[in-house]
């Protein structure tokens, strides 16, 4: 018989092999340093954390699915939830709450009280167009991506930013449908 | 005892990616192999269409005189088949084994884990890209020795 899928991350979280946070932390940190150095303009940076994260989100989402048990989710609201409750859990040991749904259902936020990758940052004045955490927005639509759900995801509040917590923003662009009319052939 | 003849797996355009035999007649050419695993990837997506019911995911087990055939495909779809605004299909695994083998659906999630920490996670395998990884093969060898005892509880 199947395990049920989770409805809290905990469990899994706690079959998973874990790193050392600060490991964790500190090589973020030198790979924004260094994308930084090499391509100076903060907007680049972001950019290719994006990117980064997008690569990552691809592959990261099967072990997700793999691991977890989750069936198909009915709607962007349950995927949401499971992001927030499941996935951060698992991967960042961290939970997250989605809050401001809109009237549609299709855009929500995602907040982070507590983020493993920004122990220890301070932003300088140089860099105050930074989005740290910018992988995380690439993870999350990269993974979203090969679970057909095209999303735009966007920092709201940022704790180096001087807000009081992490929020993201998660916009549903396109769910691509899954059941295709009969005549399908090119 | 379970026995094993065979291990496919196929990426989302149903390109033949990893294809391993245990099993001492049948044995099949690289050709063959590829024309087998494009074979069910047809199969597989047909039968999900001829389904009276919506919703169906496609074949799960195949039951012949001689062998079983379980299939098991991940929710993940390709991003460049979403775009072209055609069909999607998931990566599939299927194993050929003896008739009545239990414990098959529980290997196939086993494998499709092992596919995701040795395959996926290695930085330089391409997706969708025939395997070449010599953990995966190690584990998986490891994992298919395991099930040489039926497994409880998978």
């Amino acid at each position: 018989m199947a395990p049920l899928a989770p409805k809290t991350g905990d469990p899994l979280f706690a079959n998973v092999e874990r790193v050392n946070a600060e490991l964790f932390t500190l090589t973020y940190g030198a790979i924004v340093r260094q994308l930084l150095a090499d391509l100076e303009e903060v907007e680049e940076v972001n950019k290719q954390l994006d990117l980064m994260g997008y690569n990552i989100g691809v592959r990261l989402i099967d072990e997700f699915l793999a691991k977890s048990n989750v069936s198909r989710c009915v709607d962007f609201k349950e995927t949401a939830d499971i992001i927030a409750k499941v996935g951060f859990k698992m991967f960042l040991g961290v939970t997250a709450t989605v809050t401001n749904w809109n009237a549609e259902g299709t855009t929500c936020s995602l907040v982070l009280e507590d983020n493993p990758l920004v122990d220890f940052v301070e932003l300088p004045d140089t860099c105050q167009g930074l989005h740290y955490c910018n992988i995380l927005s690439g993870v999350l639509r990269g993974a979203l991506e090969m679970v057909s759900m095209k999303t735009e995801i966007t920092w709201v509040r940022d704790m180096l930013h001087g807000d009081d917590a992490y929020e993201l923003q998660a916009k549903l662009v396109k769910q691509v449908p899954e059941e295709y009319p009969y005549k399908d052939d090119d | 005892m379970a026995a094993i003849y065979s291990l496919f797996i196929i990426n989302k355009s149903g390109g033949l990616i990893f294809y391993k035999d245990y099993g001492s007649a049948g044995r099949m050419d690289t050709n063959d192999s590829l024309r087998l695993a494009s074979l069910w990837h047809s199969m597989h997506a047909i039968s999900q269409q001829l389904s009276p019911t919506t919703g169906c995911s496609g074949i799960e087990l195949l039951q012949a005189d001689t062998f079983d055939l379980h299939c098991f495909q991940s929710l993940t779809v390709s991003q460049t088949t979403q775009r072209k605004g055609k069909k999607q299909y998931g990566t599939k695994i299927f194993v050929v084994c003896e008739p009545s083998t239990l414990h098959m659906e529980g290997l196939l999630k086993v494998i499709y884990e092992l596919y995701t920490d040795y395959v996926l996670k290695n930085p330089f395998y391409e997706m969708e890209m025939p395997i070449r990884c010599e953990l995966f093969d190690v584990n998986l060898s490891q994992a298919i020795q395991k099930d040489r005892v039926p497994l409880l509880g998978r």
